[in-house]
């Protein structure tokens, strides 16, 4: 390191070099021409030369002058700026960890949570032309608040492409699972687009291999199956062979062509997930293999998303409109069709935003920036404080080189060199620790954000970080040079070494006081979420999750019929009711806190009008599902086998809402009430009353349930619930087994622990909390970090005074809490200041907030204590250094 | 009055001036001013250099090493075109300047009376 420093020093000293020579030589000539000048008046030689010098005036000051002048200077006084920088952070290397460790923490936390934010918020689809000339537009409706997407068919979208000129580069997709069978193991399941329009062309994408889709392939009669597969999965499944292209594979029990291979750049429209397959929007009746009413058939192929690549100059409001307009104009021109044509076209945002089942995630990266915001301005602070502190320590040494003639521009370089050093290795610090959080995050965010830790840095982000420190350390590295400036070198020199009785600046106290306030409001924001996490853990299910292994088990995809499905329900059941530790096996067409449920809607026999009194969760599952989902039977019994075989019993089991719903306080077994079918009324008997469960969400109160045999038109496959004793990798394996048996090519879904699903629930608020915990521990630690260093460097400052106490007569202990005194003055200023930010702040989180108030005595309490704390504990040290001061030297001198 | 230091602006002008005047050195340019302003204006010597360069810079003045009568080594500095126009340009200036600071004053006289 001295090494190189030297070499860059003799570097810009020969670069510089050759004009102080001729400067050198010029002033040696002015020298001797006045002296010939006053040996010529008959001063004698050597009385002349010492006038002539005198004449001139202080050489050195001149000349640096000439140097400003030239500019050569500014590279010459960097180089020496920048090694004296270096040597004084070496001189002190406590002050240098401290600055570095808090600007590095800043950088790392903002610049961590920056880079998952742009994950999630901005960064730009990988692999597409040109993003931002993209608009994404969906149709959506609002209902209750909550965005529900609707989309667009085909044909109508194929309409409103016609429409208008600008709409001529568009394409429109929908995102589904499909299967790829595999010769001798079940199926794998793709994230695929389905794809209408020109949807590569509109991307920019081109193929790394084969070809793209053209008009004909795409069109709503054309039952063309062929197939884009990834970079990726030609890479994993195909081992990357060129004779991919034209071989045939099975997609959903189907055959399709492979025609082309996607650059590996590209993996889907969203920035946050991968896509591995692309195929016509066409075919997706046949992929789900339910019949369709033909190409005109609106309700054949919907359409999530529109895409549009604007031309030149259009705003996306444009765009939208001209959707909307296209959109109107192609529903009345069919009567029957059923597009949504009470519902606006929307724009989605940003393209490639994730949104669907994203909001909370989106809503919570926004918040994280807002306190992780809160974190830099408290490592700023702590900065700014440690900086000003050391320009007050350094007037002394300014003023003696300003009274040697350095000028002004020289000394602020100076000390913005010495920030730029700073900044440098901070920033350094702050990527390196960014690195180590956002792989803490990426843990955190296990199950709500998998794909988090793939690229959590781009450009953009490490730009930020380094902007982030070069603004922070040179805003306050500079300005202690000014205050000193601004003041007399004389005062500053009489004082210099000889620290006077200063307390601390009001600056440097409002600094701390923010600290300590900012870090407050986020420890109790981050308590408040914790207890929120706790209250939604101790939420009564209604159900028993402990030992139930889930595992569902797709069939609609390999084109299962009812028949075949029920056999594979029952002899799955059979076969591991075999199975060590097998306690209750059943299964459900869908199960609660499985993600999605059908509303049936329900009324007492008897009643007529249009109104339905009750809606209600629908379960279509098999007998002995209430023993493994632990939920009680209150009353009655539960279905036979026989009446699950059969696809014409109507009996049902209701929960103890719905009873009360429909029959009030009269014991419901054996009456009947009504549900409405799509082809009418059907009227059921109920056979049993269970116990309330959650259906999905925690915080709502319980719903209306009602359990039947069979889902009906909802049976699209079948979720196998084991209660076992054994681990849920145990029976993944037995259930496997068993599922070979009956299908070899039928593949089997992730078997989930029944208490990891539940915990899904409240994620988000898990995630957050978790986040919010690491940094207002973060901030936390610099606050005190920042106290500390005010304290102590105040008792430094003090020592003068102190030895004078000292040798008066005051003990340790006097001293001790005249120090603690002015850290709890401070501290106690944060602590009241931090209470009404936390009070703003927790009204902000109140949407996620559960079983507790944003106000809440408690949480405010100890979280002052927690401040009160670490304040002292900032203090110990100092204080303990204050009592060591020896009265004679403290007088004599530093 | 006498030993009054000499405005940076002015300084430039001034030495712009003496060069016109013919070219010279550094130590020369001070004594011109000096002499030219019977004594009144005195240019520390060493501040010339500052303004030379400044004026360098600007490609008003150009130097080269000549030698001088007394057979001592020194920069001579030249007026360039460049430098001329300047010149004439801030002589009208400070004229214009001078003549509108020399009205007010004459005004005040007259209002006290």
């Amino acid at each position: 390191m001295r090494r190189l420093a030297t070499a860059i020093r003799m570097w810009l000293h020969a670069l510089t070099r050759s004009a102080d020579a001729d400067l050198d030589r010029e002033i040696a000539s002015h020298l001797a021409i006045d002296a010939d000048a006053l040996e010529a008046r008959g001063i004698p030689g050597a009385e002349a030369h010492r006038q002539a010098r005198l004449h001139f005036g202080a050489v050195e000051q001149h000349k640096e002058a000439v140097r400003d002048e030239r500019g050569t200077a500014i590279l010459r006084d960097t180089a020496s700026d920048l090694c004296l920088a270096w040597r004084s952070f070496r001189r002190q290397p406590v002050f240098t960890a401290g600055v570095l460790l808090t600007l590095g923490i800043g950088i790392g936390a903002t610049t961590a949570v920056f880079g998952w934010a742009n994950w999630l918020l901005w960064r730009p689809v990988p692999g597409v032309s040109r993003p931002s000339e993209l608009t994404s537009i969906s149709f959506v409706k609002f209902e209750d608040g909550a965005m529900a997407p609707l989309g667009i068919s085909l044909p109508d979208f194929l309409d409103v492409q016609r429409s208008a000129p600008l709409l001529a580069r568009s394409a429109g997709y929908t995102r589904d699972e499909v299967q790829i069978g595999r010769a001798d193991a079940p199926a794998t399941t793709l994230q695929a687009e389905l794809v209408a329009g020109d949807f590569f062309g509109v991307l920019g994408v081109t193929p790394a291999l084969g070809r793209f889709f053209v008009p004909a392939d795409l069109a709503p009669a054309s039952d063309a199956r062929l197939a884009v597969i990834s970079d990726a999965i030609w890479r994993a499944h195909f081992g990357a062979t060129p004779a991919i292209i034209g071989r045939t594979v099975q997609i959903n029990a189907l055959p399709f062509t492979i025609i082309g291979v996607a650059p590996r750049a590209f993996r889907g429209t969203d920035r946050t997930d991968t896509r591995d397959i692309w195929l016509p929007l066409s075919a997706f009746r046949a992929l789900h293999h339910s019949p369709s009413g033909g190409a005109t058939d609106p309700t054949s192929h919907i359409i999530d998303d529109v895409l549009v690549r604007r031309p030149d100059g259009l705003t996306p409001e444009a765009v939208q409109a001209a959707v909307e307009r296209g959109a109107t104009a192609s529903v009345a021109g069919t009567p029957d069709s059923i597009t949504y044509r009470e519902y606006p076209a929307t724009i989605d945002g940003i393209f490639g935003t994730p949104r669907r089942g994203y909001e909370d995630k989106l809503r919570i990266a926004r918040m994280m920036l807002g306190v992780v915001a809160i974190v830099l301005l408290i490592a700023c602070a702590n900065t700014a404080n440690l900086l000003l502190l050391r320009g007050i320590r350094r007037r002394g040494e300014f003023a003696v080189r300003r009274a040697l003639g350095a000028s002004t521009g020289r000394l602020v370089r100076q000390h913005g060199s010495e920030a730029l050093v700073l900044a440098v290795l901070g920033a350094a610090v702050g990527v390196i620790l960014a690195v180590a959080l956002s792989r803490l995050f990426g843990h955190i965010s296990m199950w709500s954000l998998p794909a988090f830790d793939r690229t959590p840095f781009d450009d953009r982000v490490v730009a930020v970080a380094a902007l982030l420190a070069v603004v922070t350390s040179a805003i306050f590295g500079i300005f202690p040079a000014l205050a000193a400036l601004r003041s007399d070198p004389l005062d500053d020199l009489r004082d210099a070494g000889r620290n006077g009785t200063r307390r601390p600046g009001v600056l440097r106290g409002s600094l701390t006081v923010i600290q300590v306030a900012a870090a407050l409001s986020l420890v109790v924001g981050a308590l408040l979420l914790v207890r929120t996490v706790h209250q939604l853990g101790r939420v009564e299910l209604g159900l028993d999750p402990h030992d139930v292994t889930t595992i569902p088990i797709f069939t609609s995809e390999q084109g299962y019929s009812p028949p075949r499905l029920h056999a594979m329900r029952t002899q799955m059941i059979a076969w591991m009711e075999q199975q060590p530790g097998v306690i209750a096996v059943a299964t459900g067409a869908s199960i609660q806190f499985g993600g999605s449920t059908f509303e049936e809607q329900l009324r007492p026999v008897g009643t007529t009008g249009k109104k339905w009194p009750v809606n209600a969760a629908s379960y279509g599952v098999s007998p002995r599902y209430f023993a493994a989902m632990g939920i009680p039977l209150i009353a009655g019994r539960s279905f036979s086998d026989l009446e699950f075989d059969d696809t014409t019993s109507n009996v049902v089991l209701i929960s103890r809402t719905t009873a009360r719903a429909l029959f009030g306080a009269a014991n419901p077994v054996g009456r009947q009430f009504e549900i409405r079918h799509y082809h009418g009324v059907v009227a059921t008997t109920v056979i049993g009353v269970v116990g309330d469960t959650r259906i999905y969400s925690l915080r709502d109160p319980f719903e209306p349930t009602i359990y039947r045999p069979s889902a009906g038109p909802f049976d699209f496959g079948a979720t196998l619930v084991v209660r076992s004793t054994r681990p849920v990798k145990e029976v993944a394996r037995q259930a496997t087994e068993g599922l070979a048996q009956f299908d070899p090519a039928l593949p089997i879904g992730t078997a989930r622990a029944l208490d990891d699903v539940v915990a899904t629930v409240f994620a988000s608020e898990r995630l957050f909390a978790r986040l919010l915990g690491i940094l207002a521990a973060i901030a936390a630690l610099l606050a005190g970090i920042g106290l500390y260093t005010v304290i102590a460097c105040s008792v430094s400052e003090r020592k003068r005074e102190l030895g004078i106490r000292m040798a008066l007569g005051a003990l340790g202990g006097r001293v001790v809490s005249l120090v603690v005194r002015q850290g709890l003055l401070l501290a106690g200023a944060g602590i009241i200041a931090g209470l009404a930010g936390a009070f703003a702040l927790s009204h902000a989180l109140r949407g996620l907030l559960f079983g507790i108030t944003p106000t809440d005595t408690v949480t405010y309490v100890v979280a002052a204590m927690c401040a009160l704390v670490i304040a002292l504990a900032a203090c110990v040290v100092p204080a303990r250094s204050a009592t060591r001061i020896n009265p004679v030297e403290a007088l004599r001198n530093e | 009055m006498a030993s009054a230091d000499v405005l940076q602006g002015t300084l430039d002008l001034l030495v712009l001036k003496a060069l016109s005047l013919e070219p010279m050195h550094g130590w020369g340019i001070g004594q011109r001013i000096q002499q030219l302003s019977a004594d009144a204006l005195q240019v520390g010597q060493g501040s010339i250099y500052p303004a030379l360069y400044r004026l360098q810079k600007k490609g008003l003045v150009k130097g080269s090493w000549r030698t001088t009568a007394n057979n001592r080594d020194a920069k001579y500095y030249t007026l360039t075109a460049a430098g001329l126009r300047v010149l004439q340009t801030e002589l009208a200036d400070w004229r214009r300047f001078t003549a509108a600071v020399e009205l007010v004053i004459a005004a005040e006289r007259q209002g006290n009376q």
